[in-house]
């Protein structure tokens, strides 16, 4: 009873976005399908419509601390301890942690997912925006798109970034004429969704440009960007 | 009014994972909220990982045409 017998191409194809949203892939198809959703609209809209049936699993969760916190604790973890970054490798890398955290947020993160989709059908509701954040080569690094209320981002890495793993990848939110405020610790390596804090709320828009910079473990330790910009882009109005 | 129509998705969902396979309805679950792989549900479940994989296909295919009715 094997599905590529009785499943045709077509569900298949769709399938894809869907066990990506799952998470059920294992590492090689999951880097393919995330090469994909930076690369194919068709199918970012497909994992956008399977966000949205799925998010609703995510109900009945409680709602985590807020991002900071979470970040907070895991400088602590890093700065407690000499070691490489390397070593924490298994909570970095590890999907039921990223998810434990994101889940509070994945039904409203659906739900803005969501409205890229009925945008049409809802020509009154703000538009959601998008960023595609560019390496000095042109190239996307990073795909943003961000929540109809403005209030939270979903950063996907768009190209296999060579890590160094010393490194931490800071977004940066930068309004114009003004200096960068922080919005958190990214990873090169999978979506991350982070709420916008409230004080930066009307500087979400599309006179606004984010920004990935390498900083040290546990980010800037300044506030502002420390090390070099690898990838930049201007958010804009879908 | 936004809470009502998420509340009303997540009613249709919930029917509509009652429509499946007990099997599949917990696989899908079990992947969602543990971020499971298909290798690590198919161990946990002791069954072979192509069986994994057809529950969870079988059982997505059935919940996208459920919702979208």
């Amino acid at each position: 009873m094997s599905d590529e017998d009785t499943i045709g191409a077509g569900d298949r194809h769709d399938l894809l976005a869907a066990e990506y949203v799952l998470g059920v892939l294992g590492a090689e198809e999951r880097r393919q399908a995330e090469f994909r959703l930076a690369s194919e609209p068709g199918f970012a809209a497909e994992v956008a419509s399977w966000e949205a049936r799925l998010g609703g699993l995510a109900e009945g969760i409680p709602a985590v601390a807020p991002p900071a916190m979470v970040w907070e604790g895991i400088e602590a973890r890093l700065s407690a301890s000499l070691k490489p970054v390397t070593e924490h490798a298994g909570i970095w890398q590890s999907l039921a942690f990223w998810r434990t955290f994101a889940i509070a947020s994945a039904a409203l993160a659906a739900a803005s997912m969501a409205g890229l989709v009925y945008l049409a059908q809802a020509p009154s509701q703000r538009a959601p925006l998008l960023a595609r954040l560019n390496a000095g080569s042109g190239q996307a690094s990073f795909v943003a798109a961000v929540s109809e209320g403005g209030d939270r981002v979903t950063i996907i890495p768009a190209a296999l970034l060579s890590g160094d793993q010393q490194k931490a990848f800071e977004l940066w939110l930068i309004p114009p004429r003004d200096k960068p405020h922080s919005l958190g610790l990214i990873d090169p390596s999978r979506p991350v969704r982070i709420n916008v804090p409230k004080s930066l709320l009307p500087q979400v828009n599309s006179n606004a440009v984010l920004a990935v910079s390498l900083e040290p473990p546990g980010g800037s330790p300044t506030g502002q960007p420390t090390g070099p910009v690898i990838a930049n882009g201007k958010l804009a109005s879908l | 009014m936004e809470r009502l129509e998420i509340s009303e998705d997540q009613a249709r969902l919930r029917d509509c994972l009652q429509e499946l396979d007990e099997r599949q309805s917990a696989a899908i679950r079990s992947a969602f909220l543990d971020g499971s792989t298909y290798e690590e549900l198919a161990k946990k479940a002791s069954v072979p990982l192509g069986t994994m994989k057809s529950w969870i296909r079988r059982g997505l295919l059935k919940l996208r045409a459920c919702l979208e009715r």
